[in-house]
């Protein structure tokens, strides 16, 4: 077996200290950029178990947007008929959905993150970020998979996609974070109050509502607009029809500013809360 | 440059634990309060022996005399100052709930102190639970790969090692199968191979010593003493006494989250026996786990042919009672609790006692001839000492079992349990000018003797309950 020699004197940049955590602080990056390759094992993790022992594996990234597109199409256009323009109902309600499917298994992701490795977090240390962080990362993956359907049911209704189409990096980013950023008060949250595992269903189906997924903006009345906008995926999802399709959505504008500052907001006070929290994960996951 | 590679000053962990008095009086807020506590989160945690468990006001006494502020609080660890150099071996003692986990959580990083400060130098291994990252679906190359990122190894520190930590597993043939299908004892293998190869300049070992089976033991043993060969630092939480006193050098003995005691290894354990030893005459009854006299975590090592495993020894006094702590003179009953899968028929015993100076009495089937006729399901093989003639000292229990051959070990000559004589030798008739500086370096066995001096007169010395001296 291999050895390792003693070390003669340790640098001192080896040394890490510990005393009691302080209240409000950023967490430091240095660690979570070091743990990067576990970053990269624990997204990995994800992927590979997420479809196992099921009998249509990856193709289920694709199979339920295809079927939530059905039923919402049956329900809000066939039955509620929708007013969506020009563009088909489809073809709208899916240039939605993709984003937020991805928005909602994000944000599941990163809010439970912490309390399923809660084995991993009573025994070992490295920095706690990266449970969340993997989460919201492995759910990219699910999206970028999905995107075909999107080419397909673009084709099958003559959608020529429009040249905004450079602008989807940006919607879905501000997506991640809005994930993120929330994911992290819930997830740190959670680890007390495993209230929030009951909690997060309603929450998601409320966000949804509030929406413009399943409807077109338009028929938000004027004057809820402002309060309306505080969801960040409200500018996101209508960036993102706009991008896609050019005559749809609306294009970026100040409401989208207005939503990243909100974005921003929830994720700075997010880091910090969950630096705050992280003291005590071990002894109360 | 000290080389201090672990420090901690004045380290101190609280726990809160919930009050149910106080949340019944209350309202809704309190109740609500309450959820707050990890006494209240903690034990639906599955199965991990967390110092909490045992800190319940209730549980073996240890919440009763522990420092605490107020009902709902908790002092796991107090006021811990110790420093640790490089290449050092220490064992860390204390009864369950002692705080000995939370300390090693602590210099792990994955809690924090409540008060205190302190600094871990150089990568820190820890073994604290050996393959606590797999995942289940996964095959256990990408387990390994996975562990060992977990605990600190980078990707191409686990491509150079991989062949080395699957072949000291012994799992190459299902190396690529998922890990749900594994036995335990391949699980068990396969964490601690990834554990066993981090390589890091200080290795924390919590009970890693009491998984598995008797092989994998005598492997994670023998690493941890490797480890320590070469010069890094190994801290040892351990109940086994025989191990600790093995592998450390220094011992840190924690009883009620404070340091009672850090010194050289073997006098922290014989104060540590002398302090369970005393405590044991206070209470009647006690959990197994708070037996005494079970060194739990002790590894007999018997040869797997046999299949034998000796699951518990236990020393017992003249009244029968369990213990690690004889007078002079006391009867002691070794009891060997042992589970033969496979009759055994007519094996020899062998049991030494070993004092400082070496071996000083024994009992032994091959000399003797009485032989069990055969061993087979679990049962208990008994050895009475009727008289220990022995001076107040510390002693090691060794035995060894063979085959009917009288070649073939069973069980190879190993240390299976410490005890302690005790008692002072005035209540006996000692009276000389040299016995308090003596009586502990001395030949330990005394056998009854009478000095007749010249004028005639004759003195019997004899280490007998002083009773039985007088109706003599």
């Amino acid at each position: 077996m291999q050895t390792l020699k003693p070390p003669a004197s340790l640098p001192d940049t080896q040394i890490r200290h510990f005393q009691p955590g302080s209240r409000l602080e950023m967490p430091s990056l240095k660690p979570l950029w070091e743990s990067r390759e576990l970053l990269y094992f624990f997204v990995l993790r994800e992927l590979k178990v997420r479809y196992k022992q099921t009998i249509f594996g990856w193709s289920w990234a694709i199979l339920q947007p295809l079927f939530t597109m059905i039923v919402f199409t049956l329900v809000f256009s066939i039955i509620a008929r929708v007013p969506t323009g020009e563009i088909p109902y489809p073809v709208f309600m899916l240039t939605g959905l993709l984003l937020w499917q991805f928005f909602t298994a994000a944000f599941r992701r990163c809010s439970g993150s912490l309390v399923e490795n809660g084995h991993l977090i009573r025994k070992v240390y490295f920095p706690r970020l990266v449970f969340p962080i993997s989460g919201n990362i492995s759910c990219l993956v699910d999206f970028i998979i999905s995107l075909p359907l999107l080419v397909v049911v673009l084709a099958f209704y003559r959608v020529m996609p429009s040249p905004n189409l450079v602008w989807v990096p940006v919607f879905v980013l501000i997506t991640m974070l809005t994930a993120f950023g929330f994911g992290l008060w819930l997830s740190a949250l959670h680890v007390r109050f495993r209230d929030v595992g009951f909690m997060l269903p309603f929450l998601l189906q409320i966000w949804m509502y509030a929406t413009p997924v399943a409807y077109p903006y338009e028929l938000v009345p004027e004057w809820i607009r402002p309060l309306y906008n505080l969801n960040p995926m409200v500018g996101v999802i209508d960036g993102m029809r706009w991008a896609l399709l050019g005559n749809s959505g609306r294009p970026p504008d100040v409401w989208l500013l207005y939503s990243s500052l909100v974005v921003i907001v929830a994720l700075t006070g997010g880091l910090i809360f969950f630096r705050r929290m992280e003291n005590e994960f071990a002894d109360v996951v | 440059m000290s080389n201090v590679v672990i420090q901690a000053q004045g380290l101190g962990k609280r726990y809160r634990i919930g009050a149910n008095e106080a949340d019944r009086a209350s309202g809704a807020k309190s109740r609500f309060m309450r959820w707050k506590g990890p006494g209240h989160a903690a034990p639906a945690s599955n199965g991990h022996k967390l110092d909490l468990h045992a800190l319940t006001p209730n549980s073996n006494g240890r919440g009763q005399s522990a420092p605490q502020d107020s009902a709902r609080e908790l002092w796991a660890l107090r006021d811990v100052s110790f420093e640790i150099e490089q290449s050092q071996v220490a064992g860390i003692i204390g009864r369950n709930g002692s705080g000995k986990s939370t300390l090693l959580k602590i210099l792990s990083q994955i809690t924090k102190p409540t008060e205190g400060k302190g600094f871990v130098k150089g990568r820190v291994g820890s073994l604290l639970e050996v393959g606590s990252g797999f995942h289940q679906e996964l095959t256990g190359r990408e387990n390994v790969y996975m562990n060992g990122a977990i605990l600190g190894m980078s990707r191409r520190e686990i491509d150079r090692k991989f062949e080395e930590i699957v072949e000291f597993a012994e799992v190459a043939k299902f190396i690529d199968t998922p890990v749900k299908h594994y036995s335990s004892g391949m699980h068990v293998r396969l964490g601690f191979a990834v554990a066993a190869h981090i390589e890091p300049e200080i290795l924390l070992v919590d009970e890693v010593l009491s998984v598995g089976d008797a092989a994998f033991q005598k492997k994670c043993q023998k690493k941890i003493r490797q480890i320590s060969q070469d010069g890094r630092t190994v801290l040892v939480v351990s109940h086994n006494l025989v191990t600790i006193n093995r592998l450390a050098s220094r011992a840190l003995w924690l009883h009620h989250g404070q340091l009672r005691r850090d010194g050289v290894c073997e006098d922290v354990v014989q104060d540590y026996l002398d302090a369970i030893g005393s405590e044991t005459m206070n209470a009647a009854s006690r959990s197994s786990e708070h037996n005494p006299s079970n060194i739990d975590g002790l590894v007999i090592d018997a040869h797997p042919d046999f299949g034998l495993n000796i699951n518990q020894i236990v020393l017992k006094d003249g009244s029968g009672r369990e213990t690690l702590q004889f007078a002079p003179g006391d009867s002691m009953t070794v009891e060997i609790h042992y589970d033969a899968q496979i009759r055994i028929e007519r094996p020899y015993l062998w049991l030494s006692v070993d004092g400082k100076l070496g071996p000083t009495f024994g009992a032994n089937m091959l000399l003797d001839g009485h032989q069990p006729k055969s061993m087979y399901g679990t049962g208990v093989l008994k050895c009475t000492f009727l008289s220990l003639p022995l001076l107040p000292q510390s002693f090691t229990l060794r035995m060894a079992l063979r085959a009917n051959d009288m070649k073939t070990g069973i069980v190879n000559p190993q240390e299976i349990a410490l005890f302690r004589v005790r008692g002072d030798m005035r209540d006996y008739g000692f009276s000389g000018a040299g016995l308090q500086d003596r009586v502990g370096n001395s030949v330990p066995v005394m056998l009854p003797y009478v000095w007749t001096m010249p004028d005639g007169t004759e003195h019997a010395v004899s280490i007998q309950p002083r009773s039985e001296i007088e109706s003599m």
